[in-house]
């Protein structure tokens, strides 16, 4: 009995050996920020698995090093702002967005001593300001895409300057080299605990739901592997379940894994609430956002970029999820979200 | 069994001196710039003249030639490591399969003239005779903390140009543009001029991937060395300044291991 039992036990493992290594596989890069960790989420609770795809996770110092290691096929998959993949497409790379990873999250700051000057829910305060940004960031193109919406000439009435680093836009604006500086998690939680700086507006103040982070992969992978990514997606979805359902252990997870202070990552995370982890593709929001670099006049030369989204994965990936969960409320939120974002 | 020791030792030691150098023995080495007898190649012959190769720890050989078809064919044959010819025919050896990688801009002939209004053949003409720094894209060639370097060194070559023009001219009179003739300057390889160029020259052709010239145009180490020099810089040179405003690059693009760029949280 005994001897069945072990060969049973042996096909077993086998068997499930086997199907491990079956599972497609999935190298996927991203930057250190507690609203990217969906990733960490799926990985830990053994979506990515479930769903049917083995997935190797890298982290990166800045978006720009993530798309270069995309384009030299070290990665599969990644997410690295959004501006690195719209320059990247725009000079001729072929890469399509897939997915997101997080909604919002640019901030703000300022010397404690200027916050009642710059207080309010009116862009005007920012007239004839001087604030620090890093060129091509997403707070830079959405802040001026704020602007524009809220009728203010930026380049009229506001004067920019560019450094090139969050680091150095946090040390001009503790210096008061600039008026306030434009910054993203968890950057503006580290400048308020380390240098007493504040938080003056979350740029989600001004304009709701706008995108950062997307999710991309180069377009021959997508179109040679759709299934594979789609369960990569469907994966991510649960996470961003368990995200809005478990928030200690979501906090818990993220701190593990980006080694952030938890109280900064539960701060951003659960109570200012600075960024939403979402894979919603918004492909609205990409077109916002390549229409403000053009605005800017950062890129003067225009591309069909909407050519280089793919909404379909990310709606069939949920669709199979609601399918086998109909009643589940998250899922019906994002399914109305999708319809209002795509 | 001694001597079969000596034997190895001496082959192992050999086999290192023929290997593929490193970087940075590259950066020892001394690079072979080909350049074109043009005002157009100023700045590689201000920042040579000014020791700007030398400030960034390169020594440069520069190797002269009177036309772009014989620098080509030299660089293509592994005799110059570098070269700065004209635009128009790197983008055709490009297109005709050539691995070359375009790193840097140079000067263009700008000279505006009355028949330029009926005409505008002539003044194209200028802009493909405009240089272009690029090399071979091989096994061997300069790696990208030696390319930073050569970079950084004519993004210097550009702000003495426009900030102390007189000076600038003087170290290298022989190739002060003659009178009436405007040469504009820029280090910047630029994609989407270079792509304009491609374009008007119909060299896109139907088997190519649209990525085709991107890949042969190397903007990520531009971008980090107008990265590193202005992370080095108090207040900006306004000329500095200038060319970050005008550059479409990444955020904190593209560190090439010569300084490691790891602020907590990366960035987007």
């Amino acid at each position: 009995m005994k001897r069945i039992f072990a060969l049973v036990l042996m096909i077993a493992l086998l068997a499930g050996s086997a199907y491990g290594a079956t599972l497609p596989k999935l190298r996927v890069g991203y930057v250190p920020e507690p609203a990217h960790g969906l990733y960490f989420v799926a990985k830990e609770k053994g979506f990515f698995k479930d769903e049917g795809v083995d997935v190797d996770l890298y982290q990166f110092g800045s978006a720009a090093e993530g798309m270069a290691a995309l384009k030299a096929d070290k990665l599969d998959v990644g997410t690295f702002g959004t501006t690195a993949p719209l320059v990247f497409i725009s000079k001729g790379s072929e890469f399509t967005f897939i997915g997101g990873m997080m909604i919002g999250g640019q901030a703000i700051i300022t010397r404690p001593e200027r916050l009642a000057e710059l207080s309010g829910k009116d862009l005007k305060v920012y007239k004839g300001k001087k604030i620090g940004l890093v060129k091509l960031s997403t707070g830079d193109v959405i802040f001026k895409g704020a602007l524009k919406k809220a009728g203010i000439d930026y380049k009229k009435d506001v004067n920019f300057v560019e450094f090139g680093s969050v680091a150095a836009v946090v040390e001009a604006v503790k210096k008061g080299a600039v008026d306030a500086g434009l910054v993203f998690p968890p950057h503006f939680s580290l400048a308020e605990k380390n240098h007493g700086l504040k938080v003056a507006h979350y740029i989600e103040d001004f304009y709701p739901d706008y995108t950062c982070c997307r999710i991309v992969a180069p377009t021959a992978q997508v179109k040679a592997n759709p299934d594979t990514y789609r369960r990569f997606l469907a994966a991510l979805i649960r996470a961003y379940r368990f995200y809005k359902t478990n928030p200690d252990e979501t906090v818990k997870i993220y701190t593990r894994a980006l080694k952030i202070d938890e109280d900064i990552i539960r701060n951003e995370t659960y109570v200012k609430r600075v960024a939403e982890s979402n894979p919603d593709p918004l492909r609205k929001g990409i077109l916002d956002f390549w229409q403000h670099i053009r605005d800017a006049g950062y890129i003067t030369q225009d591309y069909p970029i909407d050519q280089h989204i793919n909404t379909a994965l990310y709606k069939q990936a949920l669709d199979s999820i609601v399918k086998r969960e109909p009643k589940d409320k998250v899922y019906q939120q994002m399914l109305a979200f999708y319809k209002k974002n795509n | 069994m001694r001597c079969l020791g000596y034997l190895l030792l001496i082959v192992s030691l050999a086999l290192l001196a023929v290997g593929v150098k490193p970087d940075s023995a590259r950066a020892a080495a001394a690079i072979r710039l080909g350049f074109l007898d043009d005002p157009g190649s100023a700045l590689v012959l201000l920042a040579d003249a000014g020791s700007l190769f030398k400030e960034e720890g390169l020594e440069v050989k520069l190797v002269r030639f009177n036309d772009s078809a014989s620098g080509l064919a030299s660089l293509a044959a592994g005799k110059v490591d570098v070269g700065a010819f004209a635009v128009g025919e790197t983008l055709k050896a490009i297109a005709k399969g050539h691995q070359l990688r375009i790193i840097a801009g140079g000067g263009t002939d700008r000279t505006g003239s009355l028949l330029d209004e009926v005409d505008a053949s002539a003044r194209l003409e200028r802009e493909d005779r405009g240089v272009v720094v690029s090399l071979p894209d091989l096994p061997g060639a300069p790696g990208k903390e030696t390319l930073a370097k050569l970079v950084s060194a004519l993004i210097k070559a550009d702000l003495l140009l426009h900030n102390h023009p007189a000076r600038a001219w003087n170290s290298i009179a022989h190739q002060r543009p003659t009178k009436g003739r405007d040469f504009r300057f820029d280090p910047d390889p630029d994609y989407y001029r270079l792509a304009d160029i491609w374009k008007r020259l119909d060299l896109q052709a139907p088997s190519m991937a649209r990525s085709f010239l991107a890949d042969h145009i190397y903007d990520e180490i531009y971008c980090d060395a107008l990265h590193d020099l202005r992370d080095g810089e108090g207040e900006p040179d306004p000329v500095l300044k200038k060319l970050a405003d005008k550059a479409v690059c990444p955020p904190d693009c593209c560190p090439t291991g010569k300084k490691k760029r790891n602020d907590k949280g990366g960035s987007q």
